[in-house]
């Protein structure tokens, strides 16, 4: 049932899903209606992206939610480029889920998010990352450590360059800034889009010097 | 789109309309409103939702009714007993608003608690707009000691300007009901003003904070900007329209650009656009930075006078933010609908203010054509494409409002808006950046004053460019209300147009439209001769529409008044909303002041067929202006004698009975018996306008078969009636076009009804050549 302030905000912003635009329960958490919920939350069976790298790999195991297409993907859009935030609880949700079913997750010390760039991060106003780790840690009661990581360069947007240039271009951009806070820790790793893997890959290699004992990556899509 | 909401919305709008047309009791209403709204609560509760909602929205009306008749008609009966009693009396009250400084006077708004007269003291509760102004303005002025929340005790007369009784005609008495305002007090001395203490509450800690900014803003604006400049900007930016000189005004309304000098959605805008920017430029959160926004907005809106135009904008602001914080969708319409709920319920009469209907038009047509027009036009750059997008949208909204208040339509408006809005979003950012810089140093304030000074003289000087361009607006009569209408559903027909079978569709159904309007309104023929005797003072005003749909104008009333234009006030806004094309036939009965000033806005306005004159010899500024404008613009013009006999149309005789002869000398006793006199003649029916002929004429008169239904009574009823004169017409009815006129004249007309305007107002004649009827405004008595 939703509460009478819920009906008071449905009255003056009503609710509607995001992916297809249908009227919403004033009560809905996650801003999908139960069709596109449905599609978007279907077992896509545990998929396991091969790291595709020729320098060395730094995490341990690397899995993610789904595949980057269809309302995954539309849903991933509408965070970062039209401030959507509030889908990542739904996606966050999802997260969850598979963590459940896939991770164990009482071996894991701390939940980390892949970082933004500090003036890129104040441009977009929130990281998608730690919005959508917010909801994971709040849900298994793990500690969110969202500023030892750091990415100190600006770099360009990964999505544009090729396989090279993707090293290149993130190379030395991740930093910790207390490794003692990692020191034999075991940590999950979280980042919405995962295509070559260079990203996690770089940020693992940090986690990695910092003395984590086993780091796990979680991303939410998939891309090829 | 929250359809409830809008439903709401629209409920409450009908029953405001009709408690504005309709009496009702307030009381009744009230209770009736709960018990229905009860019945709905209840009919929900047993699953019977659509006939539940059909009986919350009559719920809805209800509350809309009884509520406007509770704010409309207590407000201000409290204060009428002295209204107008030309009797000082003492007000002790609490200063209500911040004192607006003119150049010539100090306004504030005093709540009255208590009011003194010769009978003793009366606790009377009510609203009142006082006006300080010493005759020798520049020195006491300055010193001029009171301000917000001072208690103060002062000698004065309360009034109200007279009603208006003229259809069409601006009605400042209703004007002020509607902000509460139940009487003007003026105060000349300063020793009839005294403070006596104060009143002072924790929560006026708002509203003084915002008058200490607004303080603050004028002195930044004075000090960076010389006149006019400094002016215009307080205009664009504090809505401060009174302070801005009435020649630029003037430009303004003419280009359609009016609304820069009303705070509203552009200067709303900018100014959140502004502020988000700038608290996202130095790193607030952004949630944070929409919550400081929307306080920015609010107090924005306040320090500009809180005008529905400001408030409508500073709400949907505030909403669309909320949905950002609450990280909800935006919809405009829901903001628009809500911000419309909030002001109708803080003040219910606001929907008859044009500001009100002006801003929600313009928005209402931003929203629903805009994003249509920018799918037609995509192109770059994109911002010049939003502005003419929006611009546009914007008069497509507020055309027909524009028309029905002010008469006049602005053919440059689109282009200069698009040419114009840019500079106001530079100036309205360098005025903010000025204020804000002024707190480090004059010479700051003066640099950035050098820049907008130069900016804003440009901006005038556009503006003054397009309104000197011929056709820059034209005049036009008040649309009828099917026509407004019928506009309204076209254009918001044209946005829902899709394929080309829909253009065939409506273009038949304009195309029917049209053919029945036009038929319609060139076929209907009535057979009904219409007078109307306008309510101008001591003065003559009559118009006539004969049954062949042509009509004539006797005389335009007129006053001593220098800042008064009867014409421009009263004639040309009468003329306008009984939509006359144009003026067939115009006559001066003779060349006095009351009976001529009125004309002259007339022939400068309106396509004149023919005048009519006595022919007198008269020196006067204004008959020679008269004489010009027909010589310039070609009108013909027949000067008239006795004897003169003309036929209007199949049925309506005009037989002219005087003068003779033109008494040459130049007296005012002989300039009033030169006047033309006219009978007409309809059916059964027949009339006669006297002019302003005495004694003497009229028993000339007396001779001739002169015997009337209705007589216009000679001279406004001033001086004797000859009773030779009165048994020879024998009226049934008599008409006395006066402010004031002598007892002993009524006792002259004691055999016939008698109809002042003095006491009806605007007094209208219909006959079909055997029966009449006559109509007033107000009660006759």
């Amino acid at each position: 049932m939703p509460t009478v302030w819920e009906y008071i905000l449905n009255f003056m912003y009503p609710l509607y899903c995001e992916v297809c635009g249908r009227a919403l329960a004033a009560d809905n958490k996650r801003r999908l209606c139960s069709y596109c919920w449905e599609k978007v939350s279907l077992p896509n069976s545990p998929y396991c992206p091969r790291p595709d790298i020729k320098s060395r790999v730094y995490f341990n195991q690397v899995r993610a939610v789904g595949k980057y297409e269809g309302i995954l993907k539309q849903c991933i859009h509408l965070v970062k480029y039209k401030k959507k935030t509030a889908l990542t609880r739904a996606l966050s949700e999802l997260m969850v889920g598979h963590i459940k079913n896939h991770f164990d997750i009482d071996k894991i010390d701390y939940l980390i998010p892949v970082p933004l760039y500090r003036r890129q991060y104040r441009k977009r106003g929130f990281n998608q990352t730690e919005l959508l780790i917010d909801g994971i840690g709040k849900h298994f009661n793990k500690k969110v450590i969202n500023n030892n990581l750091k990415r100190i360069k600006n770099t360009k947007p990964q999505y544009k360059l090729n396989k090279d240039a993707r090293i290149e271009n993130l190379r030395d951009s991740f930093f910790v800034r207390k490794p003692g806070v990692f020191g034999k820790k075991s940590v999950l790793l979280i980042d919405d889009v995962y295509t070559t893997g260079t990203t996690v890959n770089e940020c693992s290699k940090v986690l990695y010097k910092a003395g984590v004992r086993l780091i796990n990556v979680l991303v939410l899509a998939h891309g090829s | 789109m929250n359809k409830s909401l809008i439903g709401i919305v629209v409920a409450y709008i009908t029953g405001i309309i009709s408690a504005y047309f309709f009496n009702f009791p307030y009381k009744e209403m009230g209770l009736l409103a709960i018990f229905v709204f009860l019945l709905s609560l209840f009919l929900f509760e047993r699953k019977r939702f659509l006939l539940g909602l059909i009986i919350f929205y009559l719920a809805v009306i209800l509350t809309g009714i009884g509520y406007y008749e509770y704010r409309a008609r207590c407000s201000s009966s409290l204060i009428s007993p002295f209204l107008n009693t030309k009797k000082e009396v003492i007000i002790r009250g609490t200063i209500k608003s911040d004192i607006d400084i003119r150049p010539d006077r100090r306004i504030f708004l005093l709540k009255s608690e208590s009011i003194q007269d010769s009978k003793g003291s009366h606790l009377v509760k009510g609203k009142l707009q006082v006006t300080y102004a010493p005759g020798d303005f520049s020195s006491r002025l300055d010193d001029f000691p009171f301000q917000y929340r001072d208690t103060v005790e002062m000698k004065g007369r309360i009034y109200l300007s007279r009603d208006i009784t003229v259809p069409g005609v601006f009605d400042y008495r209703k004007y002020l009901q509607r902000q509460g305002i139940s009487g003007l007090v003026f105060v000349r001395d300063a020793d009839k003003i005294t403070k006596i203490g104060h009143n002072y509450r924790a929560l006026d800690f708002f509203n003084r904070s915002v008058i200490a900014i607004r303080y603050r803003l004028s002195k930044v604006i004075s000090q960076s900007l010389p006149e006019p400049e400094a002016s215009v900007l307080s205009g664009i930016l504090l809505g401060r329209r009174k302070a801005v000189p009435l020649e630029i005004q003037d430009a303004f309304s003419d280009t359609g650009m009016m609304h820069m000098l009303a705070v509203s959605g552009l200067h709303v805008g900018l100014v959140a656009a502004i502020f988000l920017l700038f608290f996202r430029r130095i790193y607030i959160p952004h949630k944070t930075g929409a919550l400081l926004t929307i306080a920015v907005v609010f107090i924005y809106a306040f320090i500009t006078g809180a005008r529905p135009s400001a408030m409508r904008a500073a709400i949907m602001a505030g909403v669309a933010l909320v949905a950002f914080v609450l990280e909800r969708d935006k919809n405009f319409y829901n903001s628009l609908a809500i911000a419309c709920l909030f002001i109708l319920i803080v003040n219910p009469l606001d929907l008859f203010n044009v500001g009100f209907q002006l801003s929600f038009s313009a928005t209402l047509a931003i929203l629903y054509f805009a994003p249509k027009i920018q799918k037609i036009l995509p192109l770059k750059p994109q911002w010049l494409f939003n502005i003419i997008a929006v611009t546009t949208s914007a008069q497509i909204g507020v055309i027909p409002i524009v028309a029905c208040y002010f008469n006049k339509v602005s053919l440059v408006g689109i282009l200069s808006n698009i040419i114009i809005i840019p500079f106001v979003g530079i100036i309205v950012g360098i005025g903010l950046f000025t204020f804000f810089v002024s707190f480090l140093g004059i010479f700051f304030v003066q640099v950035l004053g050098f820049v907008n000074g130069l900016l804003i003289s440009g901006m005038v000087g556009i503006i003054k460019f397009f309104s000197g361009l011929p056709y820059a607006f034209v005049y036009v009569c008040t649309p009828s209300i099917i026509f407004m209408g019928s506009y309204y559903i076209f254009a918001g027909w044209i946005g829902q147009l899709k394929s080309f079978k829909d253009f065939k569709k409506f273009g038949f159904v304009l195309l029917i439209t049209l053919v029945i309007w036009f038929s319609y309104s060139k076929l209907a023929r009535s057979d009904k001769l219409s007078v109307t005797f306008l309510d101008v003072g001591q003065g003559d005003a009559v118009f006539l529409e004969f049954p062949d749909r042509s009509n004539m104008l006797i005389d335009g009333g007129g006053t001593l008044s220098s800042n008064f234009s009867i014409g421009e006030r009263i004639i040309l806004p009468f003329l306008w909303h009984k939509r006359v094309p144009k003026i067939n036939r115009m006559v001066l009965t003779h060349p006095h002041y009351n009976h001529l000033d009125g004309l002259l806005d007339v022939l400068k306005y309106f396509k004149v067929g023919k005048v009519f004159i006595n022919g007198q010899n008269y020196i006067s500024g204004e008959y020679r202006e008269f004489l010009d404008i027909i010589e310039k613009k070609h009108i013909p013009m027949e000067i008239l004698r006795a004897s003169v006999e003309m036929t209007i149309g199949n049925d309506i005789v005009w037989k002219v009975l005087n003068p003779l002869d033109l008494d040459k000398s130049d007296t005012d006793r002989a300039i009033d018996n030169n006047s033309i006199v006219s009978r007409f003649i309809y059916g059964d029916f027949s009339m006669l306008f006297t002019g302003d002929i005495r004694e003497e004429i009229q028993n000339e008169l007396a001779r001739q078969a002169i015997r009337s239904t209705v007589l216009q009574v000679p001279n406004h009823a001033k001086g004797k009636i000859s009773q030779r004169f009165l048994l020879k017409v024998n009226p049934e009815c008599v008409i006395i076009s006066a402010e004031t006129y002598g007892e002993n004249a009524l006792g002259d007309l004691r055999n016939s009804a008698i109809y002042s305007t003095s006491s009806c107002g605007t007094i209208v004649l219909a006959t079909d050549g055997q029966t009449y009827h006559i109509s007033t405004v107000k009660e006759n008595h």
